[in-house]
This record gives structure tokens, C-alpha cells and sequence, in this order.
């Protein structure tokens, strides 16, 4: 039986059931918090708070029918299975890490977000969006000030689109920086799929964040809604690349809606593909030249150059292991000096690997040797090759 | 009685030569000249030069009923190279050239109108056939000659046109004749663009492992790969210098010994493939083979005339297939049974075939259809289905016959800039060759009381009863296996590969560091673990 008290299952309950942006639940949420929302849909019989305006009621009730369609596909257990297969965590308000720049949604924020991977709440975040269909230039650009501005530590905010959203995700990549996509469908999936490998990465080495329970497949109106979530991470929207109507456009007005600063890079006055950023300027928009410059208008200072990643210390990783028994049998059984390779090995999601020869030179052994070593450490699982090289192991 | 005259030519299946008897009867009758003993469409052209050659060789042509016929008339005979036979058999029926002697001459050539020689392909197995049926001479094109002496006990003749045919046959001295200029059929017939023609004297300097940058692995895996005849698969990006690694693969092999190279020659005359001005191959041969070759080009066929495929032109060197995944399936499983068996046997209606294809194979290929699933910044755009697709297209049992797998990474910054400020320099390939070579006389000791001469020919289940390995040098593969990382068949094939790295550093087992090196390229490819460790 499923516990309708407890605040995740009903927010879990509530996503399941309510597609985000519906406008009778926006309005809904004025009134009721989400349990009361939630009996308030499951139990017709009971007459509603009389703190409701009538209207409401009487909408709730036409909408039943086409609710109840959804009420067998709740199940919060499985729901939670699903997600935990793919790593996934289920965020609520309250959370340590729900991020609460959401909050600014009001009514129309999610009732929870699922995660995948690390999203710093504390550090500053840009969205930068733009079209799918986009030129050289617009590609360029995107990738430029996302690695500018990942490098001064900001979370790059994105949709992991074909087009600008993609390449603003590869330049936070690049520079080894902070990156996260909304998705527009459930998290255990990958739109589009030729983004896999890089959603994927996103995942390893970012975060991901979709609203959608897990297994919804993308919709156009979802990537409406879904926009408004990366209106709302970002301190401010960036827009590289927008034709007349774009997606992007919606997502430029709800940042501004919510008070947040909406950036537009300057096109050709020719180009198709700039006609809706350069309208944005037009508008009122602030230019995006680069990262620093962005980062001025929006207030966040620039750090200092974040330190080259350094290996994970081995206690970190040591609880990733099955049981920690097993784990200190398994490093009672290594050669020291396969220790030494290990730490000398960049960590799994610093997205760097070393080759056999750095590695040799770093750790002083033989190159032979070092292979030998890591033979060792990928047969306990502990090292892999990547991009050219080799890794720790998650 | 009607006048009988006969030459000897020989008739080629495969590499294996028969002994012709060309056989002319003049009898009295209206003019005419038929050709009989199952010769095929070029053959039976050959009436026509013969005629012309020997009237163009100021000859007078017996103007009566005129029959050869090429004995043993069972067996189908293909090619020009009968003509000169034919010509000197016609010539001894019309009382033209003295009848054969006790010390028999075999004639093989082609006749041009104008009564010149012409080369043939085939014509080292064609004399090495003529010496082991007993003939002592041989009479070949002025421009097939330097093949024919490759063959030891033969005394061979090379002229330029049929009347020196005919001065040598009658035993009188042989005129001078002018150089003519017509092209060499083996010059301007160059070799199909996917086949590189061996023995070419501007590679024999060839291609130098000094010029491979950093790439630790890759040239571990050269070395081991020609030490211990293990198949190769190199997965990489591209640029990232895999048909540079597998060009640079033959010159670490030993130089061919004397039946090696026959057999190598022996098999490239026959493709038409022989440089003409090193007609004795003692190199390794490289054939790279491009991936939209059919299976009779791989492996060998033909309707009329059986030629040999890339597998046997690489023979005693390597076959490179480079974008392996794109290869047709068919074509890529062909490859096994000659991998297996280490020669091919094709049958056609025109009779069976052997081809010697004991080479060592690298194939290549990017990890995915775009070929950037390898880098680190996720920037590569194919789906994982067409992925997974990708490799699978080359068949696991071919797979299976592939020791040694590795992935080839570009050159980084560092070691470009290391080598741009003329940082350690790579080892050479006479450097890498000499280890080799010592190496692989460390294995045939070892092996020499099995059929086996090479690590990657023994079969694991003698490996492993054979010459057990201590229990402390396989805990790295004991933990692997625990882990699930490595399956059993894995092992066998990280057990071969440690033997050959033990006798590359000099020792007389696998120790740890030898299993776990072979373990290193076993488990390091990332992207089909799942299907192949």
C-alpha cells in the first residue's frame, strides 16, 4: 500500500499523473499543497477545501476521466526501480540538493527532479541555448562560451539538442568543466540518440535532470516545459542561434519572466538562423561577446583558474566496491607499485586519460612495467582505457 | 606416314605444374589447322599466332592439313604460354627444326605476330615443375628469364624472338636479334589497385618503425605480433595510424629463407604480380586488400583460369584489411578456413586448386561508424545500436582467430612536441627485427618436437598441459575471471600471448608481468568487452 503522508510518494504520485505546464494544476497549486492536491484527485467523493475557488472544483472534475487513465500507471516502487537502474535519484524541495533556483518557478516548478550525476546547487549556473538547426558560426560560438565560462566554474545549463545545445555541452566537456542537460523525457532515456555517448558522458562527468517519471518518451509540448527548467537553473539565458521561432525564443522570455538576465550573440543581420537572437537585441537583450563579459553582467566573479584535477584519494572510491572486505582484500593483494600506477592514473570523470608513456614518466617505472600494472588493475576492475588512454575506473 | 613433331610446354593448376607434349601431325589434305586437348578460348587463339610468327620469321608455313594436339588431353589448359611449344612441335612435323633430342628443351612463352617473344605469368612454378619432372633446359621470353634461373638445376635459355627459338632447338648458334621495343606485358599490366606489387625495389628500404611516435602499445603489440604469428586487430580513430603500424609489420618478420621465397614467388608470377627487376621475393610480402573485394579476390578463384587471392599473395607476410567492418561478411568469413588450415584449396570445373596462405593478418577498423566513440569528450554522434553494429559486423568465430587486439590512439601534443625537439628517438625496425628474430629461435627451440613452430599455432589445451604455469603468475587472470572481466576462451588466447612476450624477454615461462601485459590488451578495449573478452 502506498503511503500517501509521505511527501516523495505523492510528488512522485503527482508527476506521474500531472503533465508539467498544465494550467489547471498551476493554478491548482495556488491553493492546495501537493498532498492535498493528490487526495484531492484520487478521492472524487470528498468535496473540496472550500478555500477553492468554485471554478477550480468544477474544472478538476471535468478533467477526471482523462486523469483516471493515468492512476494505473502511478507506482511510485516501480518508478523508483527504474530510476535507481539507471542511477537515478528522485529530488524534492527540502533536499539538500534539490536546486532551489526551481523555487522561482512557483506554481509551475516540477513536484521533483530526478538526477543523475552531481549538480552543484552552489555554483553559479548559465544556460545556453539555441537552435538545432544552426550554422558553423553558431556551432563555434556556443562551444567557445561554454568553455569560457565552464572554465570560470560555472555549471553550463542545456538541453543536450542537436545543434547549440550539444556543442555548448562539448565545450563545458572540453575544458574539463561542469555540465547539465534537462532532458525532455523520462531520465532512463537518451533524445536525441545520436547525443547517447555524449548524454552519457554528461552523466559521468555533469549532471543530468529531467522531470519526466522514467521510462516518458519526448513530446514537442515536453520540450516546451522542459524549457522553462533551464530558464530557471541558470542565472542567466544565453541564446546562440534562434530562427523567427524557436524553441530558444520561449525559453530567452520565461528567463526573463523569471527576473533572470537573457543574453543573445549577435548574427549576421543576413542570416536566417540569427533572426531571433538578433530580435532579442532588438528588444532589450544583452549582447554575449564572452564568458568574462557574461559573467560581469550577471555579477559572478571570475575565479582563479580551477587546480589541475588531481586522483581521487583511493578511500573515496573504496566505498564504490561491493563490500569493503572484499575491496581491502583486493588492495592487500596489489603490488605496491600497481598502487603507484593507480594514483598516478587521472580520475574516472576528470575526462583526461594518460598514456602508457606519461604514465611511465610520472611514475618513474619502466613502460613495459607500467603495462604490465595496468593488465593488473583492469583485471580487479580498477583501471579502463578511455579516450586514448588510460583512467581510473568508476 | 604423315611427319610428327613434339615440343614440351607445361600446363599450370594453381602452383602445381603438369607436363605438356605438344604434338603436330602434317598430313597431305587441304590446308587447315586444328588444335585439340581441351584448351580454352585463349589457347585456341594461339593458331593464329603461331601462324603469323613463324611466316613472320621468314619460316615457310606447311601449306597442308596440319593437327597438334597437347597431351594429356584430359586435363583443360589455359593461356598463351603453349605458343612457342605449339610453334617448335609444327616446325618438327615440316622437317623445319630437327626432331627432339635426349636432353629435351620445355618451351614456355607467348608468340607476337611479329615472331617475338612474349612473357607469361607463372613461369617460376611453370620451370619448377619442368625440374622436378626431370627436364634439363628451358626456353623462355628474354624477359621471363631472371624468373626462371630463380629455379636451381635447370639450364635456362631467354631469347627474343622464334628464330633464336629455333637456332637453339637445332642446335645452331643463335642469331643476334635486335631489342624489340614492345612493352613488357608484366610492366604494363600493373597490379590491381588493391594489391601492392611485391619485391619493388623502391620499398625495399620500406617503411621504418623509427618513424612511429609514442604509441607504446602499438608497437608492443607489432613486436609480439610478429614474434609469435598472432593475428592483429587494431581499433582507433582515424589518423590514429593504423595502416602506418600495419605497413611497418613485414619488415619485423625474417627475411624469407630460399623455399619460402619461391613459394612467394611461385605464387606472385602467377597473379602477375612480380616486380620484373626483383623477380625473386625475399622479403615478407604486405597485401592490403580494400574492403569492397569479393570473396574469389580474397581468397582466390576465377571461371577459366585460377588465380590466387590476397590471402595467397600475402603469403609468408601480411594481409592488412583496413575498415574490416566494411568488408562483405561473406568475404570477411572466407578468411577463416585459410587462416585455419593455412592454404586454400579452390575447385573449379576446369579442376583443383592449391594456394599456399600462411600469413599473418592485421585487420583494422574505427570503433564506430563515425569513429570518434574513442574520444574523451563524448563527440561521438552514432546511436548505440549503429555502434554495436558496427563491430559486430565482423564475425565472432574470425574474431576468435584473433589473438591480439588494441587500441590505437593519435599521437598526443607531448610526444609530437618530444619528438619536433628531437626528444628519445623510437626504436628502428632492424632494432625491433633482431629481438624478433631471437625471440621466435626461443619458441622453435621449445616447440621443436611439436608440428608447431610459432606460439599462436599451438592449440591452448596443449599449451596449458604442456607447460603448466605456476598458480602466483595467473592471479591477475584468476582475479579477472573472478571479476568476470575475461572468459575461459579469453585466457587461452592471454595465455598464447604471454608465451610470445616470456620469449621476447628471454624467459623460459610467462611470469606475472608477461600475463599481466597480456591481460593489459586483452581487457583494454573498452567497447566490445562485452562481446569478445
Amino acid at each position: 500500500m502506498i503511503d500517501h503522508t509521505d511527501e516523495r510518494t505523492v510528488r512522485l504520485m503527482l508527476s506521474r499523473l500531472i503533465e508539467p505546464e498544465d494550467q489547471l494544476f498551476t493554478d491548482l497549486r495556488e491553493y492546495a499543497a501537493p498532498g492535498e492536491l493528490l487526495r484531492a484527485i484520487l478521492e472524487p467523493g470528498v468535496s473540496p477545501p472550500e478555500r477553492w475557488p468554485p471554478g477550480l472544483a468544477a474544472r478538476l472534475d471535468y478533467r477526471r476521466p482523462g486523469i483516471a487513465l493515468r492512476i494505473p500507471h502511478a507506482d511510485p516502487v516501480a518508478d523508483m526501480a527504474a530510476g535507481g537502474a539507471v542511477g537515478a535519484r528522485f529530488v524534492i524541495p527540502g533536499d539538500a540538493d534539490w536546486p532551489t533556483a526551481l523555487d522561482d518557478l512557483g506554481t509551475r516548478a516540477p513536484f521533483g527532479v530526478w538526477i543523475i550525476g552531481h549538480f552543484d546547487i552552489g555554483a553559479p549556473a548559465v544556460s545556453v541555448v539555441g537552435a538545432r538547426r544552426c550554422t558553423g558560426y553558431g556551432r563555434h560560438a556556443a562551444g567557445l562560451l561554454a568553455a569560457d565560462l565552464a572554465r570560470a566554474n560555472a555549471t553550463i545549463v542545456s538541453g543536450a539538442a542537436l545543434g547549440i545545445d550539444g556543442m555548448a555541452h562539448r565545450g563545458a566537456l572540453q575544458v574539463g568543466g561542469a555540465t547539465a542537460a534537462v532532458l525532455a523525457c523520462g531520465i532512463d532515456r537518451t533524445y536525441p540518440a545520436s547525443h547517447h555517448t555524449l548524454i552519457q558522458t554528461i552523466g559521468q562527468r555533469g549532471a543530468i535532470l529531467a522531470e519526466l517519471p522514467p521510462g516518458t518518451r519526448p513530446t514537442r509540448f515536453r520540450f516546451l516545459a522542459r524549457n522553462r527548467l533551464i530558464a530557471a537553473l541558470g542565472a542567466g539565458t544565453v541564446v546562440v542561434e534562434a530562427a523567427e521561432r524557436s524553441g530558444s525564443l520561449v525559453t530567452a522570455r520565461l528567463a526573463a519572466e523569471l527576473g533572470r538576465a537573457v543574453f543573445a550573440v549577435p548574427g549576421p543581420v543576413t542570416a536566417l538562423e540569427s533572426t531571433g537572437t538578433n530580435r532579442l537585441l532588438c528588444d532589450g537583450a544583452i549582447p554575449a561577446v564572452d564568458g568574462r563579459q557574461v559573467l560581469a553582467e550577471l555579477g559572478i566573479e571570475a575565479p582563479a583558474p580551477p587546480p589541475a584535477p588531481t586522483p581521487a584519494p583511493a578511500a573515496a572510491r573504496a566505498e564504490r566496491s561491493d563490500t569493503p572486505s572484499a575491496e581491502a582484500d583486493l588492495a592487500a593483494r596489489l603490488d605496491p607499485r600497481a598502487v603507484l600506477v593507480r594514483e598516478a592514473l587521472p580520475g574516472a570523470s576528470s575526462g583526461r586519460a594518460a598514456k602508457v608513456l606519461t604514465l611511465a614518466a610520472e611514475t618513474g617505472l619502466a613502460p613495459g612495467e607500467v603495462l604490465a600494472l595496468l593488465g593488473q588493475l583492469a583485471a580487479i576492475g580498477k583501471a579502463v582505457r578511455t579516450g586514448g588512454g588510460w583512467a581510473m575506473a568508476r | 606416314m604423315a611427319s610428327y613433331g613434339r615440343a614440351s610446354a607445361v600446363a599450370l593448376h594453381g602452383l602445381s605444374g603438369v607436363m605438356v607434349q605438344a604434338e603436330a601431325v602434317v598430313t597431305a589434305g587441304l590446308s587447315r589447322f586444328s588444335l585439340i586437348g581441351l584448351p580454352d578460348t585463349g589457347l585456341s587463339e594461339s593458331r593464329d599466332r603461331v601462324r603469323a610468327a613463324v611466316l613472320n620469321s621468314s619460316i615457310p608455313w606447311p601449306q597442308t592439313s596440319l593437327t597438334v594436339s597437347l597431351a594429356p588431353a584430359s586435363i583443360r589448359k589455359q593461356g598463351s604460354g603453349f605458343d612457342l611449344a605449339i610453334a617448335i612441335a609444327v616446325l618438327r612435323a615440316d622437317g623445319k627444326v630437327r626432331p627432339a633430342g635426349l636432353s629435351e628443351t620445355v618451351f614456355i612463352a607467348e608468340l607476337g605476330l611479329d615472331g617475338s617473344l612474349r612473357p607469361v605469368r607463372g613461369v617460376l612454378p611453370s620451370v619448377l615443375a619442368a625440374a622436378r619432372a626431370g627436364y634439363a633446359s628451358v626456353c623462355v621470353a628474354e624477359d621471363n628469364l631472371v624468373e626462371a634461373e630463380q629455379v636451381t638445376g635447370v639450364e635456362c635459355l631467354g631469347v627474343r624472338t622464334l628464330r633464336q627459338a629455333v637456332a637453339h632447338a637445332n642446335g645452331e648458334p643463335i642469331p643476334d636479334e635486335p631489342s624489340q621495343v614492345v612493352p613488357s606485358l608484366l610492366k604494363s599490366a600493373s597490379a590491381p589497385p588493391s594489391v601492392v606489387a611485391v619485391g619493388d625495389p623502391a620499398s625495399s628500404h620500406g617503411p621504418d618503425m623509427s618513424d612511429v611516435l609514442g604509441q607504446f602499445e602499438a608497437r608492443l603489440a607489432l613486436e609480439v605480433s610478429a614474434t609469435g604469428g598472432h593475428h592483429l586487430f587494431l581499433c582507433g580513430a582515424p589518423g590514429s595510424g593504423k595502416t602506418m603500424l600495419a605497413e611497418r609489420l613485414p619488415g619485423l618478420l625474417p627475411p624469407l629463407d630460399e623455399r619460402a621465397a619461391l613459394e612467394v614467388t611461385a605464387v606472385h608470377s602467377l597473379a602477375g604480380t612480380l616486380h620484373p627487376a626483383k623477380p625473386l621475393v625475399t622479403e615478407p610480402p604486405f597485401c592490403a586488400v580494400h574492403h569492397s573485394a569479393t570473396v574469389p579476390a580474397l581468397v582466390g578463384g576465377g571461371s577459366a583460369v585460377i588465380r590466387p587471392g590476397a590471402v595467397s599473395r600475402a603469403h609468408r607476410g601480411v594481409l592488412f584489411l583496413d575498415e574490416a567492418p566494411e568488408f562483405g561478411r561473406v568475404a570477411l568469413d572466407a578468411l577463416r578456413e585459410p587462416i585455419e588450415s593455412r592454404e586454400v584449396i579452390i575447385a573449379r570445373n576446369c579442376g583443383v586448386a592449391t594456394f599456399p596462405a600462411d600469413f599473418l593478418l592485421v585487420a583494422a577498423a574505427n570503433p564506430c561508424p563515425c569513429g570518434l566513440a574513442m574520444s574523451a569528450h563524448g563527440a561521438c554522434t552514432c546511436s548505440p545500436r549503429s555502434r554495436s553494429a558496427y563491430l559486430g559486423r565482423i564475425s565472432g568465430p574470425l574474431l576468435d582467430r584473433i589473438d591480439l587486439r588494441v587500441d590505437v590512439s593519435p599521437v598526443g601534443p607531448a610526444e609530437l612536441l618530444s619528438a619536433a625537439a628531437g626528444g628519445l628517438a623510437s626504436e628502428s625496425t632492424a632494432q625491433v627485427a633482431e629481438r624478433v628474430r631471437q625471440a621466435r629461435d626461443r619458441a622453435a627451440r621449445r616447440l621443436r618436437e611439436t608440428p608447431w613452430r610459432l606460439n599462436a599455432q599451438v592449440p591452448a589445451r596443449f599449451l596449458r598441459s604442456r607447460w603448466p604455469l605456476g598458480s602466483d603468475s595467473l592471479e591477475g587472470a584468476e582475479q579477472a575471471l573472478e571479476c568476470g572481466v575475461l572468459t575461459a576462451r579469453g585466457l587461452d588466447r592471454v595465455l598464447r600471448v604471454a608465451w610470445t612476450l616470456a620469449d621476447l624477454a628471454g624467459r623460459d615461462r610467462p611470469g606475472r608481468t608477461e600475463i599481466d601485459t597480456a591481460l593489459s590488451f586483452r581487457l583494454s578495449t573498452t567497447f566490445y568487452t562485452g562481446a569478445l573478452a
